[in-house]
């Protein structure tokens, strides 16, 4: 537990902030008091407010209601420049980096910086005009080298965003807060897009941003994150802030009661299945990705029914093609797929859908749903040329469809929708629109589920009625593929995990045969091999649990 | 004056209202902003402009009138499409349509008047040049000021910081946003900018070039000049290329009345017929248009407008507040 806690003045606080949407209530009353110099946990789930919450601090949004206390003085934040200003950084869930622009000039923009020898004159129009019509990069490029060094953000300046990896841009967004001088960085869900091993670095680096004097807040929804890296935490359910306390004197399940706001099972019921026949039988595949460079390098996979293969890997190593693949979504330059026996090779995907194959893509608002479409037209999306829904052969059967979506908004405990026929599928929160997504896929009774990150960015209560619903179509018979870089839930739902490297599969095993630390070695460095404390830390940390 | 000589000298001149409006294009796309309107702009900034330089008797008041003019209309899309988030394309249209239809009005009691225009001033020596001579360093105020234009519009929009901003609200306005750039003002300014520019290609072509006003006056040019910052993918170098190709289509079709070419020249009756009908000074009209459409059909094969250099928020409103 870092921070340096000697002063115990308040940096920021916010008194009974409240934020409307419309009719929407995002933030309610909200209160936070945040120490200087300590690391701060908002911890909610997907949909509490903590995202609306920072965005108000950080001059994006303007409270309807409340007011914001920094460094002692009530603050109306205008615009993120007002709150730069006064010392607020903000790092974004979804990066704020422009692709075709280099770090150096990241790092920099905005910030208007005037030539070397250049003395302002005091005629601010001048100046200012000096300031917009120059452009000096020697002395910030000079400034953002010995940041990097200071805090081991190793990253060169002159590439470009677009060429580097998550974890560098992340790095990228620190150091634009760094060079701002900020005394307060907001984090927001900063581990939710890292590999383990990232992560590991990242929360090296809040330490170290801590010891250099800055107040950290930090967005989660995971339970150990919150335990490991803060001082104390703040409980968003709802929109209100339920209690702050200090993690010391709390215990995982006691945070995610306040959560979650009923105690909820982190255990589930896995009863063995009897493994079947084989249901997919995918024969050395070999894909491109999106660039034109090979991505799986002739793998095989086989699954059988009741049965759930966990795919582990580290992001960008074929997995997200290798899923796209089992669907017809991806074109295979090599190799054979069948599904019961059938052979599917060079279908398109209606054809794997018409042979029971259902899928779960990562990304749920691009490939998943059409967020602009109602709940209803997303939960029919795949039946809606079925007889079932057909009324005098060709019209829709309107009537019909919305109680079946009705059905399965109930039956899959999907909230937040009000009219099935009008609710956007858009304005569902993360996890109920998964869920809605995962009602649709399911209850066409697949023969096999092809599910890449199900419960990413989905909060506990998702979560856990999410792999229930797997765990039960695996019952019923379904083979599943599991795309997962939640190596708890690889170990929780899995019969058989293979780990992907590099476009191969490199290592096999079962829950039972191995430790998270050998897969996630595996993950990482393409061998099982010794299990060294220096580079399994995500297998050490998820068996700390 | 020689053909070509007399091709070239009206190229300079006919380039510049399109290398102006182009221009000012260029900085409003760089933006993230399309601006369909510059059509209507470009006959608002003529119409003033001609109105002011016949009543006052200075072209240089009219100029002026005319660069106000278009900021003017250039105020009304920015506010509807930055403040408003209204359709950028539909707010163009209605205001190239609104255009139209003031000026046609208003201008009905301009018609048959005419201004002294501009002076052509001489480069001592440059001048003396074969062919360019006469047609680049023989020219107007005006046309030495687009030509001028053309490297501080470059230097503005990639040597300085506020280009770099520029890029970055075109490319991301949300990120510029959190990194503290103030991306309302910097769309207003680029829109303003282009409308600016605008005006002044539009006063241009009645005060400078023709002397006169007409409703038809402006004929497409505005529209060529939103081509051309597709055909010269949003860079200005490419797009001062592309305005004098373009306007040497427009001069040869502006001068076919001195072609002399025809059946005398070409044995063949069928070639004949066809050269005759294809120099008719009627049918030479077209070209600029027909170029402007083979340009964009050999550009557009190229590439989607992201990979030809269009800026990623391109046409796409941005607020803060939408979740």
């Amino acid at each position: 537990m870092g921070g340096s806690m000697g002063n115990h003045e308040n940096i920021l606080e916010a008194k009974d902030v409240t934020k409307r949407f419309g009719d929407v209530v995002a933030n309610d009353q909200v209160n936070l008091s945040v120490r200087r110099g300590e690391i701060h946990g908002i911890l909610g789930e997907n949909g509490a407010g903590k995202s609306t919450l920072m965005n108000i601090l950080y001059g994006l949004y303007t409270p309807t209601d409340g007011t914001v206390v920094f460094e002692g003085e009530a603050r109306q934040f205008a615009s993120p420049k007002d709150a730069v200003d006064a010392g607020i950084g903000m790092v974004h869930q979804h990066f704020m980096l422009v692709p075709s622009m280099s770090v150096l000039e990241n790092i920099v923009l905005g910030e208007r910086e005037l030539p070397p020898g250049y003395e302002p004159t005091g005629i601010g129009v001048l100046d200012r005009l000096v300031g917009m019509l120059t452009r000096h990069r020697s002395a910030p490029r000079e400034r953002v080298v010995e940041l990097t060094d200071e805090y081991g953000l190793d990253i060169d300046p002159d590439r470009k965003v677009w060429e580097l990896d998550i974890g560098e841009q992340q790095r990228v967004e620190i150091l634009k807060a760094l060079y701002r001088d900020v005394d307060l960085l907001i984090l927001d869900e900063p581990t939710a897009v890292l590999t383990p091993n990232e992560a590991e670095q990242m929360f090296e680096t809040i330490q170290s941003l801590v010891e250099e004097g800055l107040t950290v807040i930090f967005i989660t929804h995971k339970l150990w994150e919150v335990e490991e890296l803060a001082d104390r935490v703040t409980v968003l359910r709802d929109g209100a802030s339920v209690e702050t306390v200090a993690t010391d004197g709390v215990t995982q399940s006691e945070l995610a009661e306040l959560m979650v706001g009923k105690e909820v099972l982190l255990d589930l019921e896995k009863a063995p299945v009897d493994v079947g026949d084989p249901v997919l039988q995918a024969e050395t595949l070999r894909v491109e990705d999106d660039r034109g460079i090979e991505a799986l390098s002739g793998v095989d996979l086989t699954v059988n029914r009741g049965e759930i293969v966990g795919v582990a890997g580290v992001s960008g190593n074929g997995q997200r093609e290798l899923s796209q693949s089992l669907f017809g979504f991806r074109p295979l330059l090599d190799g054979r797929i069948r599904i019961d026996g059938e052979d599917l090779t060079g279908e398109p995907p209606s054809g794997f859908m018409d042979a029971g194959v259902s899928y779960i893509p990562q990304d749920r608002h691009e490939y998943g749903a059409a967020p602009g479409l109602s709940v209803m037209d997303n939960a029919c999306a795949k039946e809606f040329e079925s007889d079932r829904f057909r009324r005098y052969g060709f019209l829709l059967d309107y009537p019909n469809m919305a109680e079946y979506t009705r059905d399965v908004v109930d039956r899959f405990d999907i909230r937040g929708v009000g009219d099935v026929e009008e609710t956007p599928a858009g304005d569902l929160s993360g996890g109920n629109l998964q869920k809605l997504i995962l009602g649709r896929e399911l209850d066409r009774q697949p023969d096999l589920l092809v599910a890449n990150q199900p419960t990413r960015g989905v909060d506990v209560g998702a979560i856990e009625s999410i792999r229930n619903l797997v765990l039960e179509r695996r019952a019923s018979g379904t083979g599943v593929v599991l795309v997962s870089e939640d190596l708890d839930e690889l170990f929780d739902l899995s019969d058989r995990i293979r780990v992907i490297y590099e476009g191969e599969f490199v290592f096999e095993t079962t829950p039972a045969a191995t430790t998270k630390t050998e897969v996630g070695m595996a993950m990482t460095t393409g061998a099982p091999g010794e299990q060294s404390q220096a580079t399994a830390g995500a297998g050490v940390r998820a068996e700390d649990r | 004056m020689s053909f070509v000589a007399g091709i070239a000298d009206s190229t300079v001149s006919l380039a510049t209202p399109l290398l102006l409006a182009a221009l000012g294009e260029v900085i409003a796309e760089r933006s993230g902003v399309i601006n369909l309107g510059v059509e209507g702009m470009m006959l608002a900034g003529a119409l003033a402009g001609f109105a002011a330089a016949v009543v006052t008797n200075s072209m240089w008041l009219g100029v002026l009138v005319g660069l106000l003019a278009g900021v003017s209309l250039a105020l009304v899309h920015a506010v509807l499409a930055v403040s408003l988030n209204a359709d950028q394309v539909v707010s163009g249209i209605m205001i190239t349509i609104l255009g139209i239809g003031l000026t046609t009005l208003l201008g009905r009691s301009w018609v048959g008047q005419s201004v002294s225009g501009f002076e052509e001033i001489a480069v001592p020596g440059l001048s003396r040049l074969p062919i360019v001579g006469q047609a680049m360093f023989n020219v107007t105020a005006l046309d030495y000021l687009a030509l001028a234009l053309t490297p501080i519009v470059w230097y503005f929009l990639t040597r300085t910081n506020i280009g770099a901003e520029i890029t970055a609200v075109g490319e991301d306005p949300e990120a510029a946003d959190t990194a503290g750039v103030p991306v309302f003002r910097i769309r207003y300014g680029c829109i303003l900018i282009g409308g600016a520019l605008a005006g002044i290609a539009g006063a241009q072509l009645s005060v400078a070039f023709t002397n006169f006003w007409t409703s038809e006056m402006i004929a497409g040019r505005g529209w060529i000049a939103v081509a051309l910052v597709i055909f010269g993918q949003w860079r200005v170098g490419s797009v001062f290329l592309g305005a004098y190709l373009f306007a040497a289509v427009d001069a040869l079709s502006f001068r076919s009345g001195d072609v002399g070419l025809g059946s005398e020249v070409f044995g063949s009756r069928l070639i004949a017929d066809v050269v005759d009908v294809a120099l008719d000074p009627q049918v030479m009209q077209v070209y600029p248009y027909l170029a402007t459409v083979v340009a964009l059909w050999y550009i557009m094969r190229r590439g989607t407008l992201e990979e030809l250099g269009a800026p990623n928020s391109l046409v796409e409103t941005y607020s803060r507040e939408r979740d």
